[in-house]
C-alpha cells in the first residue's frame, strides 16, 4: 500500500515514494540482487565451487541488459527535438565512438587494449552515478533535503565501492582479457586499495550520521529504499566479487535499474507530449511498444552491429569487444547528459506513480 | 613475387642459433610462438623425446599455447613459459583434456643457448606437462636432469629483445611479456613466410615524451576552452573543450600506462586522472533552449 508523503504547508500533493509500489521498486533497484547474491553465495558454499550460470547471463543479457542501452539511445534519438537539444552528444559522439573503432582495428595491439580498458573502468564508474542518481530520486521523493555535504558523503560511499574493488583488480603487474582483447594492468601499489577501501568506509559512516541528525532534528525516519542503491552498490562490488558466478550477473541488474526509471519516464513523457490521458491500455500498449523496440534495438547494436562489423574482414575475437566497448562508451556519454535531475525536464516526469498513468492525478481526484 | 624475395631474404639473414648438422632429426613441422616481443621458430627433436614433442605440436595445434606467458626472464639463463593452465583466456575442456603429464625423455644432448627444455616439478622428473624454457647460455648442469625436446630455430634476435624487458627482482616481467598465438607449421610454409622480427614489447615501449607533451597540450587548452566556454568562448565550446580533453586523455592514458608499471606515483596519477577524466565528460552537454525560448529571450 503506498502512503503518499505530505510536506506541510504545500498545496499539492507530495510526490509518491515509488514508481510502482514497495515490493516491486524493492526488488528492481537491487533487493533482487542482493537475494541472488545470497543465493548464489550459498550454493557456492554447498557445492565447493562456483556454479556456472553462463545459459541464464546470456539470457537475461539479451533481455535486460542490451534493451538498457537501447533504451538511452531511443530516448536521445527518437525525436527531432531531443537530438536538437544535445546535438553535439547526439552527432558527435558517434562519431568520435566510430573513429575509436577504426583505430581499435587498425592498431589491436596498441590502441584497442587501452579502448577496451578505458571502457571497462568507465563502465562501474556509470553503474555509481546511476546509483546515487536513483539514491537522489527517492531522497527527493521521500522530502530529505540532500545538502552539499549529504551528497558529497553519499557520493564518496558509492565511488567508493567501484573504486575500492577496481583497484584492487589494477594492483600489481597482471594481464586480462575481455573477449579476444588482452590489456594490462595499471599497475597500482598495494597501499591504494586500504586508502580506497577507508575512504568508502569513512564516506558511509559521514553519511549515515548525517542522516541520523536530520532523523533526530525532523523526528521523521528516512525510507529504506533511499538507502538500497547504495547497500546494492555495496554488494555488487565489495562482497560480490566473492561470488564470480554472481558478478557476471551484475550488468543485468544495472540494466534492470535503468530500465524500470526509463520506462517510467517513457510513459510520463509520452503521455504528457501527446495528451493522453491515464488509462490502464495506454500503459499497457506504450510498455509494450516501447520493450519491443528497445529489444530489437539492443540486438541491433550488440549482435548485429559487431557482425557486420566483422564482415568487413575483422576477426570477431576483436570487433566484438572494440564494437560493444564503443557502443558502451557512447551510452556513458549520453546518460550522462540526458539525465540531469536538475534540468526540469528530467526531474519533474522522474516523480511519477504508475498508479497516476492509469488512473486520474490525485491532486484531480481530489478536487473533483 | 616480392613477397618471395621477402620471405626468402628473411630465411637468409634470419642466423640460426644451431647449424642444422649440428644435432639429432629435427621434424618438419615447427611450432611458430607469435609473441608480443616477435615471432620464434622452434625446431623439435622427435627421435630424442618423441611423447613430448607429440604433446607439444598436439598441444599447440589446440590453441593451448594462445595468451601464456613468460613468468621468468632471466637474462643469464634462461625465458621460461608459464603453465598453460596461467594463461590469459581460460582454456576449453578440450584444451585442458589434451594436458598429459610427461614421462622423463633424458638423453645425451647438451643443454646450449637456444635448448629448448621441458620443466618439471623439482623432485619428479615425470611432471612435466607445458612449460618449457628457451636457455640464453649454456647450462651443463641441467644435462641429464630436464627433457630437451627442441632448439630455436630462428628468432635468436627476438630472444635477446626478451631477455631485455625491464623486470623485478624475482625476474618476472614488469610489463607482460606473452605468446599471442601459437601454430605450427612446416618448413615449407615458414619458407613462404615473413616473421616478425623484435619489437617494442606492444603497448609497452616507453612513450616518447614528444607524444607525452602533445598529449598533455592537448588536454590543457581543452580544460581552459572548457572553463572559459559562455565568459570568452561560445557556450558550446565547452564541449568542443572536452573532446579534446577526452582526445589529449586517452592519448595520454595509452602513452603513460606502460611507464606507470614502473612508477607507482605514476600509477596513482594515471587512474586519479581517468576518474577525473570520466567525470568531466559527465558535464559535456547541457541542453540547448528549445527554438521558441530563444525567440522568447530575444
Amino acid at each position: 500500500m503506498k502512503v503518499p508523503l505530505l510536506s506541510p504547508g504545500s498545496s499539492k500533493p507530495a510526490p509518491h515514494l515509488y514508481f510502482v509500489n514497495t515490493p516491486v521498486d524493492a526488488l528492481l533497484i537491487g533487493g533482487l540482487s542482493i537475494v541472488a547474491f545470497l543465493a548464489m553465495g550459498a550454493l557456492q558454499r554447498v557445492h565447493g565451487q562456483q556454479l556456472q550460470w553462463m545459459g541464464a547471463v546470456a539470457a537475461l543479457t539479451w533481455l535486460c541488459n542490451w534493451p538498457h542501452f537501447a533504451a538511452t539511445s531511443y530516448r536521445l534519438y527518437h525525436s527531432q527535438e531531443n537530438i536538437a537539444q544535445y546535438p553535439l552528444t547526439a552527432l558527435l559522439i558517434p562519431v568520435v565512438m566510430v573513429a575509436a573503432i577504426i583505430s581499435s582495428l587498425a592498431a589491436p595491439y596498441t590502441i584497442a587494449p587501452y579502448f577496451v580498458k578505458l571502457y571497462l573502468i568507465w563502465s562501474p564508474y556509470h553503474y555509481s552515478g546511476q546509483s546515487v542518481g536513483i539514491s537522489l530520486i527517492y531522497a527527493r521523493r521521500a522530502g530529505f533535503p540532500f545538502g552539499r555535504l549529504e551528497r558529497l558523503a553519499l557520493s564518496g560511499f558509492i565511488f567508493g565501492t567501484f573504486i575500492a574493488q577496481t583497484v584492487r583488480s589494477e594492483v600489481g603487474v597482471s594481464r586480462q582479457a575481455f573477449y579476444g582483447v588482452t590489456y594490462p594492468s595499471i599497475g597500482l601499489p598495494p597501499w591504494t586499495a586500504t586508502v580506497a577501501t577507508t575512504a568508502m568506509i569513512v564516506s558511509g559512516v559521514v553519511f549515515l550520521v548525517l542522516v541520523l541528525r536530520w532523523c533526530v532534528m525532523t523526528r521523521r525516519m528516512l525510507p529504506p529504499i533511499v538507502f538500497l542503491p547504495a547497500v546494492t552498490q555495496f554488494v555488487w562490488f565489495v562482497l560480490g566479487w566473492r561470488v564470480p558466478s554472481f558478478y557476471s550477473f551484475v550488468p543485468f541488474f544495472h540494466g534492470l535499474q535503468y530500465l524500470l526509471i526509463a520506462w517510467a519516464m517513457q510513459l510520463s513523457e509520452t503521455m504528457a507530449q501527446h495528451g493522453i490521458k491515464p488509462s490502464t491500455s495506454f500503459v499497457g500498449g506504450e510498455s509494450l511498444r516501447w520493450g519491443i523496440g528497445i529489444l530489437l534495438g539492443g540486438t541491433a547494436l550488440f549482435w548485429l552491429l559487431p557482425h557486420v562489423v566483422a564482415t568487413a574482414g575483422f576477426d570477431y575475437n576483436l570487433a566484438y569487444p572494440v564494437v560493444i566497448a564503443a557502443v558502451q562508451v557512447h551510452h556513458f556519454f549520453v546518460d550522462g547528459v540526458i539525465w540531469k535531475l536538475r534540468n526540469p525536464g528530467v526531474g519533474g516526469p522522474m516523480l511519477v506513480n504508475v498508479e497516476d498513468l492509469v488512473r486520474r492525478p490525485r491532486a484531480a481526484v481530489a478536487a473533483a | 613475387m616480392t613477397k618471395h624475395w621477402l620471405a626468402l631474404a628473411s630465411l637468409l639473414l634470419a642466423a640460426p642459433v644451431v647449424r642444422a648438422d649440428d644435432g639429432p632429426r629435427v621434424a618438419d613441422e615447427r611450432i611458430v610462438l607469435h609473441t608480443t616481443v616477435g615471432d620464434l621458430v622452434l625446431a623439435l627433436y622427435p627421435d630424442v623425446a618423441p611423447q613430448t614433442v607429440e604433446q607439444l605440436l598436439n598441444l599447440t595445434r589446440l590453441g593451448v599455447y594462445d595468451t601464456v606467458p613468460f613468468y621468468r626472464i632471466d637474462p643469464a639463463f634462461l625465458v621460461q613459459l608459464a603453465n598453460a593452465q596461467s594463461r590469459t583466456v581460460p582454456m576449453t575442456p578440450e584444451q585442458s583434456a589434451a594436458i598429459h603429464r610427461l614421462p622423463a625423455e633424458f638423453s645425451g644432448l647438451r643443454h646450449r643457448r637456444g635448448t629448448v627444455s621441458i620443466a618439471h616439478e623439482d623432485n619428479d622428473p615425470n611432471s612435466g606437462e607445458t612449460s618449457f624454457s628457451i636457455l640464453l647460455i649454456d647450462a651443463p648442469h641441467l644435462d641429464g636432469k630436464y627433457t630437451i625436446a627442441g632448439r630455436l630455430e630462428r628468432g635468436e634476435d627476438v630472444l635477446d629483445a626478451m631477455s631485455r624487458v625491464p623486470r623485478d627482482s624475482q625476474n618476472r616481467p614488469l610489463s607482460p611479456v606473452e605468446v599471442e598465438r601459437a601454430e605450427v607449421m612446416t618448413g615449407e610454409q615458414l619458407a613462404g613466410m615473413t616473421l616478425r622480427g623484435p619489437t617494442a614489447q606492444k603497448g609497452d615501449e616507453l612513450p616518447s615524451l614528444a607524444m607525452v607533451k602533445m598529449c598533455g597540450a592537448l588536454v590543457f587548452v581543452g580544460l581552459v576552452v572548457f572553463l572559459l566556454a559562455g565568459r570568452v568562448f561560445p557556450p558550446q565550446a565547452g564541449s568542443m573543450g572536452l573532446l579534446v580533453v577526452l582526445t589529449g586523455g586517452f592519448g595520454l592514458f595509452l602513452s603513460l600506462m606502460p611507464r606507470a608499471r614502473a612508477s607507482e606515483h605514476l600509477a596513482v596519477g594515471l587512474f586519479l586522472g581517468v576518474l577525473a577524466l570520466f567525470k568531466l565528460m559527465s558535464w559535456f552537454e547541457r541542453p540547448q533552449p528549445p527554438p521558441q525560448q530563444v525567440i522568447r529571450n530575444k
